[in-house]
Parts: structure tokens; C-alpha cells; sequence
């Protein structure tokens, strides 16, 4: 058992509700001669060890065995291809996210505890079609935000000056020029200019005069009015385009991606020193950033919006206690959080063994739970989970709900009523969805193994078309290795991470980059992801913008 | 099956990838792209006396026409405009077992049949109430301002309308100064000093927010997109202060009556000057964008107010031994064995509408009627029946232009349900969502009341 399944079935109070609902039998392989069973998964890295390195094989590479059907053509309403139609705007002002402003406000003010402010603010309308929430074209300061950061600053600063030890950790000296300087450079994540350290001195003078004389009441103005200026709320690049950022734009980039709060004085200075401008330098700061306990929690947050770990809260199934709920998230939480500490990356996600008859995260109780029905499994779900969040397939949705599943008749299976209900919509359904979905027909609705469906044999097998071509599978766990030993996976995933750390959407012309991430997902780790990201152009220099 | 994006979005259907101009929300007071709308549900307790308090005939309501028709609601004629009164709402079947006191609140605003209970006292919602949902949905974090005008600490029952969840009440606030004073952060209360200096020392932060922005946008590098979005943030700073200054301001509060509630004491005989009190601190409370929705418990189950309405200035009696038309909490007189009661319940009805119309005032004053809407209805149809069919609803103002206006409808014997559903995604309407399976009951919106 891997380091990353030891923490997923026990590292939690979790753990005893996943083998609870998990123990059981082995998954049996059905519907394929054994030759096929055992020649499809043919490229695959060792079964359990969760490891690296494994065989490179590519999509569709039809090994011996596979039963490759070539079919692979555009359905019509679906596309086995890799979505990347999005309309990036480059932004030169990136506003912050609620939480990065949580967390710059924190220590920008030194704060003995996390703001928490942001608890209370609206969180962005995500009306942009985005693949995440901390998008470029969702962050804006309308007239909500602009109430909640203004609310939050006056907040922030009272707790900030409200006494003299909050004060003491937010400056030692008891001078307006030296306490504008430091929380200023702090705040805008560059030395002050002239004129700015002129104005708000001014500002501190004002707070003096308007609530009385003393140190905290001139403090209190200038960090509201720090916190509300533009150069706060949003990281700017203002270089020219496809010229390298300079230090202090790169320092808040990596700062804001890494750890999701400003830079540190140090990061500051080493800025100041040219120390990032080269990109080994940049490299070692992003290094030892990434072992940080706040890279974790900014991973924890792609890897929830990325597998909608959010919809865990609100299951709303009478066979599925709702106190449960917040375990079946923490439980994922745990497991995203063991991928990325221990190295490992987008195969250990998909083959990371806990036993013999699961591995990987999609073949866990809280996946197939919440993908689950109360009469059984949701293939439907399952597959087009695993569409859009594991192939980046752009599915195109229903017009008019699917009606709904009619209860099973005598001697059907759930796979034969899915294919039935579906059958006019072989486009998504027939040839994307529900090949991916039916792999997971040997777990019930709440994620236990079955071998029998309304007492017939249930059937795990298919075939899929990917980017490079189609393969076939006899079960769940064949899949999950075809997907870590292809490219199309790696590549979704690159794709993700890339709009994610770059806050835009990703478009065809980051192909090239896709690809270098997507051999490095395939070969090594989410870290080594990172730093390559980091490394490349993309993240160095300033993009070219929309005129 | 929503894919990511109509997920993120949260609506279903296909994906569709705006470009980002057209994103961006307009600029007005209100962001009009995602102009937000107010929710505030009441519910009263007791029933009324349904032959004297909608008009006689469904139709057009004009000022005039109500005023004329001689009944409760007459009291509601200057509003007749913005109203919508509703006939034919049923709270969801089953819903009729146990304590229908105590159950009819539990399924005002749930839509959902509360689960049985030996112990009546103990009865409460099967899920969470339509003011909290629609926080949730608009405002994650949140809470909605959950408020009781009565005697909260009664000893018996009392606050059983707000739920966060199945069993989970929300808290409230039963002294309007405890509202009062969390808004007061977000305005400035005449000779209020330290309410003064936030509002000079705001101005000049944006004064100097301001000048920033105006500054960067001169930025030669920046896009047209990038302009654009610090034009927004420059102009809602604007109106930002304008909407402080014009709608989200003090005026109209009662502020010497809130002042002096501070050493507050429940007082039988003025519960409906506290939903007066109430009611336009929500009103202020939307003006300002503070929530977004809100719910208001008028009166305890068992009702202890005490009207001094002219058949009852003698007796003396609360409200609930009026409902009742008998002096007991548990035993059910009718019209004919006490009239003067029935009488009473009638006059009752009469000052609660006139109660209702004074707060919906603040809400018309400072011009929320398209951009909100206030819900009243009550725990039972009738006083002695008790009885969960036909429980009338008056709604005021559009929610967005979603809701009928000016109109007497009936929706025909309809579980309650198919209103939430409405309501709520009237309520969400800025989230690009609709509603429609939300409590017990057939599911979907309900045409009668959507223009």
C-alpha cells in the first residue's frame, strides 16, 4: 500500500468509513475474453504500487490485445479532443481572490490570526464560463466587492491598531515615514515611490486629526486606505509584452500562485536583488516555496474546484446521512493533499492503490458515492466526471433534461436502461459518456463493489476514442491505466493546472506548453509540474495582450 | 449533466464563453449585469377571517378598488400597485398532523412536510427555509437576518420559521436596536459623531482610491478590457457613496423608539409596533446591500399579544385566545359560540394590514418595489379551523420584474412549494438560476404569480 493510499483509507477518522462502505470482494472483470483483460492494460505501470516512471504508452497505441476499434471520429454534440475554445484577455491587472486577499491582508498586518473577513464577502459571480473560480474574467471590483473590501479594510485595520502588541508585530517604530514605508512596501510588494510615501503620510496626518492625535489612529488610515488602492487589490504587469516581468511582478506572481498570499520581505528583497530575474533563481524560490504548509492549501483549492470536492456538501440522498458529507470531503482533501506532499502526481490521482479491488481516486467510496443514485450507480455522472474533469471533453449540455431513469425491469441492468434512455444521444452519451461511466458498473450506488446487477452479471466493459486513438477496457482499473499511461490525461491535467496558476483560460497556442507539462505529469511529479510552469516563458514574461 | 463551466456558472445547460466585455457588469448603483434582489419573507400566526380580508373577486387591483372593498386588505390600498395578493396556496399534504401552530411555521418557508414528533413542542422543519436558501445560493457565508417579533423567551414555543437546514433554526433577533446597531456601521445616524467620521475619513479614502485608478488607467500597456474593469471599480466607488447617501441612509427610522429599545422588555401590547420597527431596518438593511434576504416571525406560535382593538379592550385577551374564539390554548370555540372574539380576530386583521403597510412604506420610500420583494402569510388559513388549505399570501413588489404586480390571483388549491420555487428564483435571478424543486409537492414555478 502506497504512501498516498495509507493516508486515504486511514490517515483520518475517514478511514473507517471508506473501508466500510468499500470491503468486499474483489472486482471481477467482465464481458471480455481473458486475452483482451490482459492485453489492454498491457502498458500499464505495476498494479498497486502507485509509482512513477511507469511505461509511456500513448493513447491509443492498440497494443496487443486491445481490440482497438478505430472508430475515433467527431460525434455530433461531443468531441473526444481537448477543450481548449477559451478567450483569455491577458489581463495587466489581476485582481486578487477573496481568500489571496485574506491571506495578503494577514500578513501584510502581521495579524496574530487569519482575517477571516472574506468569510463574510460575496464571492466572485462566475458568469465568464471558466474552468475556475479565481479567473481573470470573474475578478472585478463591482459595487458588492468594492463594499466588502472597503467593510474588510476598516476591519482589518482596527484589529491591526487595536492594540499595542498588534501593533508592535506590524511595526516596531512609532514614526509615520518608517511605518508607511514598511507596510506600504509590504502592501504594494514594491518599495513606495516618492510621491506615494509623500501622500500617505498625508493619509496618516489625516487619521491623527480626524479621530485624535496618536500613533494607531494614523496607522488605521493608511492601512484602509492601503488595503483599498488599486496597487493592492490588483498584481499588475505593466512590462512590455514578450519582455521577461521584473522582479517585483514576478515575486507577487509566484507568491500569489505558490502560496496564495503577497511576498515575504524576504522574497521582497531578493526581488530588489535581481535574485529572480534569472530562472534558476526563480526556480530555488519557487522550490522552497513549494514545501511550505501554504502550497499545500493552494493545491488543496485546485484540486477541489478541479474535481468539485464542493459538491461533496451538499449530497442530499436519503440513503446518505449528511453528516457524512464533510468526512467524504475531507477524506479527498486528504488524498489530493498526499499526492502533492509526497511527490507524486496526476498517476498516483489515477492508480494509487488502497486495495485489491480499488485504486486511484475515482475508484474510492466518496467518487462513486457522490456519482451515485439511491437505486444504484449513476454512469451517467461517472462518465461525464471523468470527461470533463479527467479528459477535458467539451460536452455539450442538454437543452431539455434527460427524463428520468424509469425503474429497472425484470432481468435489466443498469447499463442496459442507460443505454436505452441514451441511445438518441450517442454523440455524448454512446461514445463519450457512457463507456467511461460503465467501467465503474462493478460499485453500487454508494461506491460498494457488485458483481451482480438486478441478478445478472454486470458488465465493466468498453471501449473509448481518445485524442490518439481508441482503446478498449475490461474494467474501472484498466481504465484508470490506460489514462496514466496515455497523454490525453496528462495533457487535461496540464491544462488545468496551467489555467489555474496563470488565472486565464488556455487556449490552443499553449499547446507546446501543455505538452512539456504533460510529460513531465506523465514522468514525474505535480511539483516538478509546478516548476516547470514556473520556468517556462508563459509564466515569465508578459503575454500578449488583447490591443 | 452541466459541464464545468455551466457548473462554475451554476446553471445548466451548454457552456457558452462570453466574451469578457460582455462580463462585466454594467455600472449602476447596482451592477446592473448582476443586479442583486432582496428577499424578505413574514409570517404571522393565528389565521384570519377569510371572509373579511381579500376582496371578493380575483382581478386587477387598483388604489381605489382596494380601498373600496371594504375588507382587511383595504389597509394595503396605497400599495395596491405593488401588490400581488394570492388565494389558493396549500401548505404541502400531511403536513396537517400534530401541533399546527408550530407546524404551519415549520412549513411556511420550508415547503416541507416536518418530520412527526411524540412531543409537540419539539416539532420543527424538515429542511431549510426559503431565506436561508437563497442566502446560501447568493450570499455563501451569509446568514439571512432572521427576525421574531414577540415574546422569544415565552417557555413554551417560539421561533420555529428560519431554518438553516432540516431542525437547524437560525438565530434571531427579537429587539430591533440589535439590528439597529449592526447596521449602523453602514450609515451615519444624524449627530452620530463616530458614524460622521467613518463617512469623512470613507471620503477621502476614495478620494485617494480614486486618484490611483485614474492614474493606472493612463497606463499606455493597458487593454481596452483592462480600462474598462478600472472604470467599473472607479465608478462604483461612486455609487457606492450615492447609494449611501440617497437609498442606504437613516431616514425614515424611528431612531428616539430604537434608541430608547436598547434596555428593551417584551410588552404584549407592542408586537406590531416592533414588526414596524423591524421592517424598516430591513428595508434600510437592503437599501444597503447588507443582505440579501431576511424573514420576520410575527408573534409566537401560541400567540401572546395582546390587541387593543375595540372587542377586546375589555377582555383583554392575546391573540391566540382570540384565534381560538375561547380562553384556552388548547380547546377551539367557533364564530357562534363567542362572536365577539371572531369580531376581535377581524379588527385584528385590520391593524395587523395597517401594520404591514406602514413597513412596507420604508420599502417604497427608498425604491426598492422592482428591486425586492416582501412576502407576508400566515401559519394557518383560519383562526378556529386551523386549517392548512388556502392560506393567504400577499406579495409586494416585483422581484426583478419576475412577479405580477397589481394583481388578485388564485392559484388553485397549489402546494406552497411551487410559490417558493418562484420566489426563490426570483430571489437568484442575478445567479443565472431557476428553481424548481425546492420543498415537498409537484415541482416547477408557479405561472399564476410570474409576469
Amino acid at each position: 500500500m502506497s504512501r498516498i493510499a495509507r493516508m486515504f483509507g486511514l490517515g483520518s477518522a475517514c478511514g473507517a468509513l471508506l473501508l466500510l462502505l468499500s470491503c468486499g470482494r474483489a472486482l471481477p472483470k467482465k464481458g471480455l475474453p481473458p486475452g483482451d483483460q490482459t492485453g489492454v492494460a498491457g502498458s500499464a505501470g505495476g498494479a498497486g504500487t502507485g509509482g512513477m516512471g511507469g511505461n509511456a504508452g500513448v493513447d491509443g497505441g492498440a497494443p496487443a490485445g486491445s481490440g482497438g476499434t478505430g472508430s475515433g471520429g467527431q460525434p455530433p454534440g461531443g468531441s473526444n479532443s481537448i477543450n481548449l475554445d477559451g478567450s483569455p484577455i491577458y489581463t495587466r491587472i489581476q485582481r486578487l481572490t477573496n481568500g489571496q486577499w485574506e491571506r495578503a491582508v494577514t500578513d501584510v498586518l502581521r495579524l496574530a490570526s487569519p482575517a477571516n473577513f472574506p468569510r463574510d464577502f460575496s464571492t466572485p459571480a462566475s458568469g465568464g464560463g471558466t474552468d475556475f473560480a479565481n479567473n481573470e474574467k470573474l475578478l472585478f471590483v463591482d459595487l458588492q466587492a468594492q463594499l466588502d473590501f472597503e467593510a474588510g479594510s476598516e476591519k482589518a485595520a482596527a484589529v491591526a491598531t487595536g492594540s499595542a502588541d498588534a501593533l508592535a508585530r506590524l511595526y516596531a517604530g512609532t514614526d509615520a515615514p518608517g511605518f508607511v514605508r514598511t507596510v506600504g512596501r509590504r502592501a504594494f510588494r514594491r518599495p513606495l515611490t516618492t510621491d506615494e510615501q509623500a501622500k500617505y503620510q498625508d493619509v496618516f496626518a489625516l487619521g491623527e486629526r480626524l479621530y485624535g492625535a496618536g500613533f494607531a489612529n494614523g496607522a488605521a488610515l493608511v492601512i484602509r486606505a492601503l488595503l483599498q488602492s488599486p496597487k493592492f487589490l490588483y498584481r499588475s504587469e505593466l512590462g512590455a509584452a514578450g519582455a521577461p516581468l521584473d522582479g517585483y511582478e514576478l515575486a507577487s506572481k509566484l507568491s500569489f500562485l505558490l502560496l496564495g498570499t503577497t511576498p515575504s520581505d524576504e522574497l521582497l528583497d531578493a526581488a530588489a536583488a535581481g535574485a529572480l530575474d534569472a530562472v534558476d533563481g526563480l526556480e530555488r524560490a519557487a522550490r522552497a516555496m513549494l514545501e511550505q504548509p501554504a502550497a499545500v492549501e493552494i493545491m488543496r483549492d485546485f484540486h477541489g474546484q478541479l474535481y468539485r470536492l464542493a459538491l461533496y456538501d451538499d449530497i442530499n440522498r436519503t440513503d446518505v446521512p449528511a453528516s457524512i458529507e464533510s468526512e467524504l470531503a475531507e477524506t479527498s482533501h486528504r488524498f489530493f493533499d498526499a499526492v502533492f506532499t509526497s511527490g507524486e502526481g496526476l498517476r498516483a490521482i489515477l492508480t494509487s492503490a488502497l486495495d485489491s479491488s480499488r485504486i486511484g481516486y475515482f475508484m474510492q467510496v466518496p467518487f462513486l458515492l457522490l456519482n451515485g443514485r439511491e437505486d444504484g450507480p449513476d454512469s451517467i455522472r461517472r462518465g461525464a466526471a471523468l470527461a470533463d474533469e479527467v479528459l477535458c471533453l467539451d460536452l455539450v449540455g442538454h437543452t431539455v433534461p434527460l427524463p428520468p431513469l424509469p425503474p429497472l425491469a425484470a432481468g435489466q441492468t443498469n447499463r442496459d436502461r442507460v443505454e436505452k434512455l441514451t441511445a438518441s444521444c450517442a454523440g455524448c452519451h454512446g461514445d463519450l459518456i457512457n463507456p467511461l461511466g460503465f467501467a465503474f458498473e462493478g460499485f453500487d450506488g454508494l461506491g460498494q463493489p457488485r458483481d451482480l446487477d438486478n441478478g445478472v452479471p454486470v458488465d465493466t466493459t468498453g471501449t473509448f476514442s481518445f485524442e490518439g486513438g481508441t482503446r478498449r477496457f475490461a474494467d474501472a482499473r484498466e481504465l484508470m491505466r490506460i489514462l496514466a499511461d496515455g497523454t490525453q490525461a496528462h495533457t487535461c491535467y496540464a491544462k488545468m493546472l496551467t489555467g489555474y496558476a496563470l488565472q486565464r483560460d488556455v487556449v490552443e497556442k499553449d499547446r507546446p506548453l501543455l505538452g512539456d507539462l504533460a510529460t513531465v505529469s506523465r514522468e514525474r511529479s505535480l511539483k516538478d509540474m509546478v516548476i516547470s510552469l514556473v520556468r517556462n516563458p508563459a509564466f515569465r514574461l508578459r503575454a500578449e495582450g488583447t490591443p | 449533466m452541466p459541464n464545468r463551466r455551466a457548473f462554475l456558472r451554476g446553471a445548466a445547460g451548454a457552456a457558452v464563453a462570453l466574451p469578457f466585455l460582455e462580463s462585466i457588469p454594467e455600472r449602476s448603483p447596482w451592477a446592473a449585469g448582476s443586479k442583486p434582489i432582496f428577499a424578505f419573507f413574514i409570517c404571522t400566526v393565528g389565521g384570519v377571517v377569510r371572509s373579511k380580508f381579500f376582496p371578493a373577486a380575483t382581478g386587477t387591483l387598483t388604489q381605489a378598488g382596494l380601498a373600496a372593498a371594504g375588507k382587511a386588505t383595504s389597509a394595503l390600498a396605497a400599495h395596491a400597485d405593488n401588490l400581488l395578493l394570492l388565494s389558493g396556496i396549500n401548505w404541502p399534504p400531511g403536513s396537517s398532523s400534530g401541533d399546527a401552530h408550530v407546524n404551519g411555521l415549520c412549513v411556511a418557508l420550508t415547503g416541507k412536510v416536518p418530520p412527526a414528533t411524540q412531543d409537540v413542542t419539539k416539532m420543527t422543519a424538515a429542511g431549510p427555509s426559503a431565506d436561508s436558501f437563497i442566502a446560501g445560493k447568493v450570499h455563501p457565508g451569509k446568514a439571512p437576518i432572521a427576525l421574531y417579533a414577540g415574546n422569544v423567551r415565552n417557555g413554551y414555543e417560539a421561533q420555529r420559521l428560519s431554518f438553516a437546514g432540516p431542525g437547524q433554526l437560525n438565530p434571531v433577533i427579537d429587539n430591533p436596536y440589535n439590528l439597529y446597531r449592526e447596521l449602523m456601521g453602514l450609515t451615519a445616524p444624524s449627530g452620530d459623531q463616530t458614524a460622521q467620521l467613518l463617512l469623512q475619513s470613507r471620503k477621502s479614502v476614495h478620494d485617494l482610491v480614486r486618484e490611483d485608478l485614474k492614474s493606472l488607467m493612463q497606463h499606455p500597456r493597458l487593454s481596452a478590457a483592462d480600462r474598462q474593469r478600472l472604470q467599473l471599480h472607479f465608478d462604483v466607488i461612486r455609487d457606492a457613496e450615492n447609494t449611501m447617501t440617497a437609498m442606504c441612509s437613516t431616514a425614515g427610522l424611528d431612531l428616539t423608539t430604537l434608541a430608547a429599545l436598547e434596555t428593551w422588555k417584551y410588552n404584549a401590547h407592542r408586537t406590531d409596533e416592533m414588526v414596524r420597527l423591524h421592517m424598516s431596518l430591513v428595508a434600510m438593511a437592503f437599501a444597503c446591500n447588507h443582505r440579501r434576504a431576511a424573514s420576520l416571525q410575527w408573534g409566537d406560535p401560541y400567540d401572546l399579544t395582546v390587541y387593543d382593538v375595540p372587542s377586546n379592550m375589555d377582555r383583554q385577551w392575546k391573540f391566540n385566545f382570540i384565534s381560538h374564539r375561547v380562553q384556552s390554548d388548547s380547546a377551539i370555540g367557533s364564530d357562534a359560540s363567542d362572536p365577539l372574539a371572531a369580531q376581535a380576530h377581524a379588527e385584528v386583521d385590520v391593524v395587523r394590514m395597517q401594520t404591514l403597510a406602514a413597513g412596507l412604506d420604508h420599502f417604497k420610500a427608498r425604491g426598492l418595489a422592482e428591486q425586492c420583494f416582501v412576502l407576508w402569510t400566515n401559519n394557518y388559513a383560519e383562526g378556529p379551523s386551523h386549517s392548512f388549505v388556502n392560506v393567504p399570501h400577499i406579495i409586494w413588489g416585483s422581484g426583478g420584474g419576475y412577479l405580477k404586480q397589481g394583481q388578485y390571483v388564485d392559484a388553485a388549491g397549489t402546494a406552497n412549494n411551487r410559490l417558493l420555487n418562484t420566489l426563490i428564483s426570483a430571489a437568484v435571478q442575478d445567479t443565472h438560476t431557476t428553481v424548481e424543486d425546492f420543498g415537498d409537492g409537484p415541482g416547477g414555478t408557479l405561472d399564476v404569480v410570474r409576469r
